[in-house]
């Protein structure tokens, strides 16, 4: 197989940090090679670099033997090279051919002849067997239809270095086994892919050839068969690391008790409809679910962000249905909620502020006349960045310009610290890279051991497997599907994820 | 028929911008200094018109005055991503006090300038209608102007891609941008189309029916268009049924007071209009959003 693609020592610095450090990749041609590596290790970036979204401070990328410059995608475009974004560029109220023939439309004279657009998108997607209907509105599409809408645009520009940001952040394993298989095709028509994940087994499954990347810098290419995951992870992370393997516990007595709960989401109809669970102290329930199919409603109706339509909420004994949000954090919930930067954290206040939040009328933090104690909350913010390896320049540092994981971090010190018997936990490690995932899950396994009982609700499914004693699958605001860890089958959890009934 | 003559003369003022304003706005970029760049224009069509004896001259200045108020509005709003209304209103007071300070010092005068030099913008006489003389006569050049450019505006909308591209723009400039479209000149295409629009407009109110400069004298036209554009919100039929009512409302207003009415009530008049649809148009999109969320 000859070269396609060939970075020679790129580097790109965004201000101080520099994204991408004198990287050098060959990329051949036919192959599926993937990138892996930590969030912030500069895969997407170097990937940018390629796509003409930036351009590099210095350094050569060669494109079919020939130098390129790319100033924006329109030009890497015509160089047939196309990307697959994590954040999907695509119209939800255009409808799926207006989307893929966007910027390059068929025309009839000088009017753009919709008609030929419907029939090419529709005879691409046919040859690549991709079932969609092209005069779908495409925000009414599940969210593997759209990833394929932007293949489809891909190929439709007659892309044939095909670029995948993450993927399968997004999909269900079910979705992420039909990319495969479409990826797979491309390999056989001809086309090369280049895929970037920090999902092992993935990698592992689809690669011909992969590349790690930390902080910025390429550290070596590998043929995927000479590699176990181990030493991958291993690489990525720098050091060993390990699986927090599930730690067995006394499960207590049961103290949360959810009985038949409806709940009307914001579209008035009901998001979750009369579902009933229970969790216990010492144990980890996890709720597996595609996103969006009630688990933020059920999730605010706990901690009461949102009002219930019927049935019951208990804790400790108590109906706490109709309790203030704050009561119910001083009657001992924590809560993570799924969206750190919008309701977790205050992003343009500080590290300490964010830290001190909800508990700034606790004794502790609160003098007379309600004047905060800033002696005491900045040894304690300091005493959370030091326990929980929070990175910031100091705990004056405004939270939102830290980056995903560490954000998490300071959204999940605060909630930890404090004592609580219900940690409400939704979507802990998204966005967040290996090594940050490893420390939060070992901290939310650290909580059940000291017998806290742990909701934790996530779209990686890999999480929920390895963290949860007990899973339950939601569906259309039903749990369609309950099994302890233990005898977890994940074909069936997976079609239930899907709504099928094995 | 009186009515309906002061209708069509007034709806071209504001239908226009409006035009114009539902493209910026479908990109994305809701244009409010149109108050202000139709006073500009209005100011240097008389001053164009003024110095040739030409209404060519005035309407080639009135186009490039909106122009270079419109690219101060782009360069802050697309380039630097100012705040729209911060800039717009900046514009509008900035254009008041500026046609203020040019009458005084280019012709000498305050608050209003009238020349026999100035060159009207001809009127289309189709010859003897019979009883259409009065719906179709002697209606000024703009206005068929205005009627060739609300059906070429209805074709491009919906029929070509730079339709398309404008509403991409709007709904999702980085889906645009990396399809390959730059959005920025999606938007600088738009904006500089309503600056040739708004330019028409304004050399239409100073030399269209006069030969008169007033300070002030788009009195609130470029704020109706912007209430039709915003009510219209981006789609075509709307903004149009928008702009006829807000027209009708206006000219009615006008036609009223020579019945005696006060004038200052009827000056409410499309006002009260606008008031009324836009508080239509809240309520209904209030319980949309609380349907889709």
């Amino acid at each position: 197989m000859s070269e396609i693609i060939r970075f020679n020592s790129v580097t790109k610095k965004f201000g101080k940090v520099v994204a991408v450090n004198s990287v050098d990749l060959s990329i051949k041609s036919g192959e599926i090679h993937s990138v892996i590596g930590e969030n912030g290790a500069g895969k997407t970036t170097l990937m940018h670099l390629l796509y003409g979204m930036y351009k590099p401070d210095s350094g050569k990328i060669f494109v079919r033997a020939k130098e390129v410059n790319f100033s924006s995608p329109k030009d890497a475009i015509k160089d047939e090279i196309g990307m697959v974004h994590q954040n999907f560029m695509l119209i939800d109220d255009f409808t799926v051919y207006e989307n893929v023939v966007l910027g390059a439309e068929p025309h009839h004279f000088i009017s753009f002849d919709r008609e030929k657009a419907k029939r090419t998108v529709a005879k691409l997607a046919k040859e690549y067997k991709m079932e969609i209907d092209v005069n779908e509105i495409v925000g009414s599409l599940s969210v593997g239809l759209q990833q394929k809408v932007e293949i489809l645009k891909l190929l439709y520009r007659n892309a044939s270095i095909l670029i995948f940001d993450e993927p399968t952040a997004v999909l269900t394993p079910q979705e992420s086994e039909t990319l495969f298989n479409t990826l797979r095709k491309f390999k056989a028509f001809g086309k090369t892919v280049i895929f970037i994940s920090h999902k092992l087994k993935e990698v592992k499954e689809i690669s011909d050839r992969v590349s790690v990347m930390r902080n910025g810098k390429l550290l070596d290419t590998f043929k995927n068969e000479n590699l176990s995951e181990i030493d991958l992870a291993k690489m990525i992370a720098g050091r060993e690391i390990q699986n927090p393997a599930a730690v067995s516990s006394k499960k207590g007595e049961t103290i949360l008790k959810i009985n038949d709960l409806t709940i009307i989401g914001d579209k008035g109809i009901p998001a979750v409809k009369g579902l009933s669970l229970d969790v216990s102290r010492g144990e980890i329930v996890g709720i597996a679910g595609v996103v969006g199919n009630g688990q933020s409603e059920l999730e605010e109706a706990l901690v009461g962000m949102r009002k219930i339509a019927n049935g019951k909420i208990e804790f400790k004994g108590v109906d706490i249905g109709k309790m203030s949000v704050r009561k119910r954090r001083e009657f001992g919930i924590g809560y993570i909620p799924e969206d750190r930067i919008r309701t977790g954290l205050a992003p343009i206040a500080s590290v300490l502020e964010n830290v001190i939040m909800g508990h700034q009328n606790e004794r502790e933090f609160s003098a007379r006349l309600d004047f905060m104690k800033r002696k005491r909350a900045r040894y304690f913010a300091n005493q959370l960045v030091n326990e929980y390896r929070i990175v910031c320049k100091s705990v004056d540092e405004q939270v939102g310009t830290l980056s995903g994981g560490n954000m998490q971090k300071v959204v999940i010190a605060r909630e930890f610290a404090h004592d609580v018997d219900l940690l409400i936990v939704s979507q802990p490690t998204r966005g967040v890279d290996v090594g940050g995932i490893e420390f939060i899950h070992k901290k939310i396994l650290d909580m059940k051991k000291s017998g806290k009982a742990v909701l934790l609700i996530s779209s990686d499914l890999d999480e929920i497997l390895l963290l949860s004693d007990r899973i339950v699958v939601m569906y259309e605001g039903q749990i369609v599907h309950s099994t302890s860890t233990k005898d977890a089958d994940l074909q069936k959890i997976g079609l239930a994820m899907l709504g099928m009934r094995s | 028929m009186y009515i309906y003559r002061s209708t069509i003369n007034t709806l071209v003022l504001i239908l226009l911008p409006a035009l114009g304003g539902m493209w910026t706005l479908q990109t994305g970029m809701l244009n409010i200094s149109q108050e202000g760049s139709m006073l500009v224009a209005a100011f240097f069509a008389v001053f164009g018109s003024y110095i040739f004896s030409s209404f060519w001259m005035g309407l080639f200045f009135a186009i490039i005055a909106s122009l270079v108020f419109n690219l101060i509005y782009a360069l802050f709003c697309v380039n630097l991503r100012a705040n729209i209304w911060v800039i717009g209103m900046a514009l509008n007071i900035l254009a008041s006090s500026l046609t203020i300070l040019l009458l005084k010092s280019i012709f000498g005068v305050k608050g209003s300038f009238t020349s026999d030099r100035i060159q009207q913008i001809p009127f289309v006489h189709l010859g003897n209608l019979g009883i259409f003389n009065g719906v179709f006569n002697d209606f000024s050049s703009i206005v068929w102007l205005t009627l060739i450019l609300v059906i070429l505006f209805k074709y491009i909308d919906s029929h070509t891609t730079f339709g398309l591209h404008l509403k991409a723009a709007g709904k999702n400039w980085r889906a645009l941008d990396s399809a390959g479209v730059s959005s920025i000149k999606v938007r600088y295409m738009s904006i500089l189309i309503n600056a040739v629009l708004v330019g028409i407009s304004g050399a239409y109110l100073s030399i269209g029916y006069l030969k008169l400069f007033n300070k002030d004298m788009s009195a609130g036209r470029g704020w109706i268009a912007v209430a039709a554009v915003i009510f219209g919100n981006g789609n075509f039929t709307w903004t149009i049924i928008a702009t006829v009512a807000f027209g009708f409302m206006d000219a009615l207003g006008i036609s009223l007071q020579t019945y005696g009415l006060n004038s200052n009530l009827t000056m409410m008049f499309p006002y009260l209009a606008i008031v009324a649809a836009l508080i239509y148009q809240g309520v209904k999109s209030s319980k949309e959003k609380a349907i889709e969320e």
